[in-house]
C-alpha cells in the first residue's frame, strides 16, 4: 500500500520544490503588502478617483478565480514585449490578488486609528506622510498582524495555482512523481505535510510577532 | 493576433452548460459546508474534551492545506485505501471538508457578540444546544454573520474551477476545451473572467440586501 | 462586461501590434540570448518524462537537445499540463513546444517544423471491463479516460457528434492532466478504457505489469507528430526542419528513434499537413 522505495526517491525532488513554494509565497506577500498598503491609503485619502480605482481593483481581484488572473498575466507579459517569465507571472498575479484582500484587512485597520492622534500630529507639525508612516501604517499593521498572518497562509495555500503556468512548485512537482512513480499516496501524503508544516511555521512566527507587539496595542 | 469573437458563438452552450455546473456545485457546496460548519460548532460548544480536540485538529489541518492538495488525497490518494468517490462526489466533498472550518470560525466569531448571559438562561429553562443555537444564537447574529460568509462564499464559488482537474464539466473545464478548438486563449478566458465577474459581482449585492433585510429588522426591533 | 471584454481585446491588440513592430523573428531572440524555450508536459514517455531526479528526458528532449546544439544555443524547458501549452504557444510565451498531433485545425492557428513520429490512437482497456473492440459502437455509451485538450480527446468529441446523430449513446468522456491519472481512473474502474496514442499505450503497459492491461486496437487515422512554433516566427520554424533534417542525414535521428521506439520509420517532410 505505501511504497517506501518511492518516497525515498520523491523527498529529494518535493524538498527542492518546497524551496520553490516558500520562494513564491515570500516574494508574493511581499507584492501584496505593497500593492494592498497603496490601495488602502488610496481608498481611505485618495479622493474620489483614488477611492474608485481601488475599489475597481479590489472588485476585479475578488470576482475573478485566480487560476484565471494567472493565465491572464502569464499570457499578457509577451504581449506587452516581455520575454515569458513563469515565475515573475506567478508572483506578480498572486501578489496583485492576495493585495486586494488586504486592502479590505488595512482600509478596516487604517479607519479604526482615532481621528484624534491624526488632527494632533498635525497641530504639532508633522507632515502628511510622515503622519502615514510614522503613526497611521504601523498603529494599522499592528493591529491587523492575525488576519495578515491568515493572509499569508492564504498565499501559501494558492501557490500550487502556479502549476499552470509552468511554475514547478511542490504540488506539481507532486503531479510529476505521480505520473512516473505511478501511485498518489506516497507523494501527496508528504506534500500534504510540507504544506501543514509551513501553515504552522507562519503561525508560529505571528504569534511571536504579536507577542512582540502587545504591548503597543490599544 | 487578432481578436475573433464570432468564433466563440458556436461553443457558447458549451459554456453554458459549464456555467450551470459552476453554479450548481457553488450552492450544492456551500450548503454542504454550511451544515457541517454549524456541525463543527455544536461538537466545539456542546462535545467532550476529544471531541474538541479532533476538531481542533481537523480545523489546523485544512487552514494549512491547499485546497489542489486536499481534493488530490480525496480523488487520488483514497481510492489506494480502498474508497473510490465519483467526480462530482469528490469535488462536493472537498468544497464541503475545506470550507467548513472557515465557516465554523465565522459562525463562532458572531456568535461570540451574544452575551453570555443568554446562552445561560436559555440552557437553565431546559433549551438544548441544537434550540439554543436556531432560536436564541442565529436570528440576533445571522446579520453579523452575512458578511463574513458572502466573502467565504465567493472563494467557494472560484474555487469550484480547481475542479476541473479531476474532471469536473464546470466552467473552467469547458474553458479549456473551447480554448483547445477554437486556439484563441485571449477572448475565450476574457470572456468566462467576465462571466466569473458578473455572476460573483450579483452575488454580492444578493448578499447584501440580504443583510439589509436581516439588520432592518433588528435595528427597528430595537428602536421599538 | 461587453465594454471590459472590448478594453481587454483592444489593451491586447494594441499591446500586439506594438511588440510586433518591435520584435523580430524567435529565432535572432533565441541566438541572442542563447537559449530556447521549450514548453513541455514530461509526462508522456516515451515521448518525455522525468527521471528520478526530476530531470525531463525521453525521445523528443533528445531530438531538442541535439537540435540546440546544432543552432549553439541551450534548452530551457517549462513544464506545464498540456492544456496550457497551446495557449501559450500562441500568446508567445515559449519559442516551441513538441509532441503535437498535426491537425488541419491546429495549422491554421500554429506552424508546424517537420513531423518527428506519427500517431496512431488506441483504445487500452482491462481484462475483465467486457470491452474487446475498438470499434467506436463498441464503446457507445461507456466512459473513457483522456488527457485534457488533446488530439484523442477531441477525436473523441468528433465520434461523439456522430453517435448523437446515429441516435446512439456517446462515449463519457473523462479528461485528466496526465496519462498515469487516466490510467489510475481505469485501474479503480471510473472509466472502462483510455484513448491515446499507441506506442504510449503500450509503455504504459510495459511499466504497469500489475495491472491487467490490454490494447484491443486501433482508433482513428494516423496522423503525423510534431514541434509547434507560434507563426509570427517562420524563420525558427525553418531552423528547426533544417536542423532535424541535419540529424536525418547524420544517422542520429534514427538512432534517437531506435533508441526509444525500438524502430525506425520513414517521415514526410513537405505536405504532411492533412487536408480536413
Amino acid at each position: 500500500m505505501f511504497d517506501v522505495d518511492i518516497l525515498r526517491e520523491s523527498i529529494p525532488v518535493i524538498a527542492s520544490a518546497a524551496l520553490v513554494t516558500i520562494q513564491l509565497t515570500v516574494a508574493a506577500a511581499a507584492v501584496s503588502l505593497t500593492v494592498g498598503t497603496l490601495s488602502a491609503v488610496l481608498q481611505v485619502a485618495g479622493g474620489r478617483a483614488g477611492y474608485w480605482l481601488s475599489r475597481a481593483y479590489v472588485s476585479l481581484m475578488r470576482g475573478t478565480p485566480l487560476f484565471v488572473q494567472l493565465l491572464v498575466v502569464f499570457f499578457a507579459l509577451p504581449l506587452l514585449g516581455l520575454r515569458s517569465q513563469a515565475f515573475f507571472a506567478a508572483v506578480l498575479a498572486i501578489g496583485l490578488n492576495s493585495g486586494a484582500y488586504v486592502t479590505e484587512i488595512l482600509r478596516a485597520a487604517i479607519l479604526a486609528v482615532p481621528r484624534g492622534q491624526v488632527e494632533a500630529a498635525v497641530t504639532i507639525g508633522i507632515g502628511r506622510l510622515a503622519v502615514w508612516r510614522r503613526i497611521v501604517l504601523p498603529q494599522a499593521a499592528i493591529t491587523s498582524l492575525p488576519m495578515l498572518a491568515a493572509e499569508l497562509t492564504i498565499v501559501l495555500k494558492s501557490t500550487p495555482l502556479a502549476s499552470v503556468i509552468s511554475v514547478t512548485e511542490m504540488t506539481y512537482a507532486g503531479v510529476l512523481i505521480q505520473a512516473r512513480a505511478f501511485s498518489a499516496i506516497e507523494v501527496f501524503v508528504p506534500i500534504a505535510a510540507g504544506y501543514i508544516l509551513l501553515a504552522q511555521v507562519i503561525a508560529r512566527i505571528a504569534r511571536m510577532l504579536e507577542r512582540r507587539f502587545e504591548p503597543l496595542r490599544g | 493576433m487578432s481578436v475573433d469573437w464570432a468564433a466563440l458563438v458556436p461553443y457558447l452552450p458549451d459554456l453554458a452548460r459549464g456555467f450551470a455546473v459552476t453554479v450548481a456545485l457553488t450552492f450544492g457546496g456551500a450548503a454542504c459546508a454550511l451544515f457541517m460548519a454549524i456541525g463543527l460548532v455544536l461538537a466545539t460548544s456542546a462535545g467532550g474534551p476529544a471531541i474538541r480536540r479532533s476538531v481542533r485538529i481537523y480545523t489546523e489541518i485544512i487552514l494549512g492545506l491547499p485546497i489542489l492538495v486536499l481534493l488530490y488525497l480525496i480523488y487520488f490518494v483514497l481510492p489506494q485505501l480502498g474508497l473510490r468517490i465519483g467526480e462530482v462526489a469528490a469535488g462536493i466533498l472537498t468544497l464541503t471538508l475545506y470550507y467548513a472550518p472557515y465557516m465554523a470560525e465565522a459562525i463562532r466569531g458572531a456568535i461570540a457578540s451574544v452575551p453570555a448571559g443568554q446562552v445561560d438562561a436559555a440552557r437553565m429553562i431546559g433549551l438544548n444546544p441544537v434550540q439554543i443555537f436556531i432560536r436564541i444564537l442565529l436570528p440576533q447574529t445571522l446579520g453579523l454573520l452575512i458578511p463574513p460568509l458572502t466573502g467565504i462564499l465567493i472563494g467557494l464559488a472560484k474555487d469550484t474551477a480547481i475542479l476541473s482537474v479531476i474532471s469536473v464539466h464546470e466552467l473552467a473545464y469547458a474553458t479549456k476545451r473551447v480554448v483547445s478548438r477554437t486556439y484563441t486563449p485571449f477572448e475565450v478566458w476574457a470572456l468566462v473572467a467576465g462571466l466569473y465577474w458578473l455572476a460573483l459581482s450579483a452575488l454580492e449585492v444578493l448578499m447584501r440586501r440580504l443583510e439589509g433585510r436581516v439588520t432592518r429588522f433588528r435595528a427597528s426591533g430595537a428602536s421599538a | 462586461m461587453t465594454r471590459l471584454a472590448t478594453t481587454l481585446a483592444s489593451a491586447a491588440l494594441a499591446a500586439s501590434l506594438l511588440s510586433g513592430a518591435a520584435l523580430a523573428d524567435a529565432l535572432d531572440d533565441i541566438k541572442a540570448r542563447g537559449t530556447m524555450v521549450v514548453a513541455i508536459d514530461p509526462t508522456f514517455p516515451p515521448f518525455e518524462f522525468t527521471d528520478a531526479s526530476g530531470k525531463v528526458v525521453g525521445y523528443d528532449p533528445e531530438l531538442i537537445e541535439a537540435v540546440a546544439d546544432g543552432l549553439g544555443v541551450k534548452v530551457e524547458y517549462q513544464v506545464m499540463a498540456f492544456s496550457g501549452i497551446i495557449p501559450g504557444l500562441i500568446a508567445g510565451a515559449f519559442d516551441m513546444t513538441p509532441t503535437l498531433n498535426v491537425t488541419a485545425e491546429r495549422a491554421s492557428k500554429i506552424d508546424y517544423v517537420i513531423p518527428t513520429a506519427s500517431s496512431v490512437n488506441a483504445v487500452m482497456t482491462t481484462k475483465d471491463s467486457g470491452v474487446t473492440s475498438a470499434d467506436i459502437e463498441a464503446l457507445s455509451g461507456k466512459t473513457c479516460a483522456v488527457k485534457q485538450t488533446t488530439q484523442p480527446e477531441q477525436m473523441m468529441m468528433s465520434f461523439n457528434e456522430t453517435l448523437a446523430a446515429d441516435g446512439k449513446p456517446e462515449v463519457e468522456l473523462l479528461g485528466f492532466e496526465t496519462i498515469e491519472q487516466t490510467i489510475a481512473a481505469l485501474a479503480q474502474g471510473r472509466a472502462v478504457c483510455v484513448v491515446d496514442d499507441k506506442s504510449v499505450l503500450y509503455e504504459a503497459m510495459a511499466s504497469r505489469k500489475d495491472l491487467p492491461l490490454v490494447v484491443v486496437g486501433e482508433l482513428g487515422g494516423t496522423t503525423p507528430i510534431g514541434w509547434g512554433v507560434n507563426k509570427a516566427n517562420p524563420a525558427l520554424t525553418a531552423a528547426l526542419s533544417d536542423e532535424l533534417k541535419k540529424l536525418k542525414a547524420s544517422g542520429k535521428f534514427d538512432e534517437i528513434q531506435m533508441k526509444y521506439f525500438g524502430y525506425t520509420a520513414a517521415l514526410p517532410e513537405s505536405d504532411f499537413v492533412p487536408t480536413e
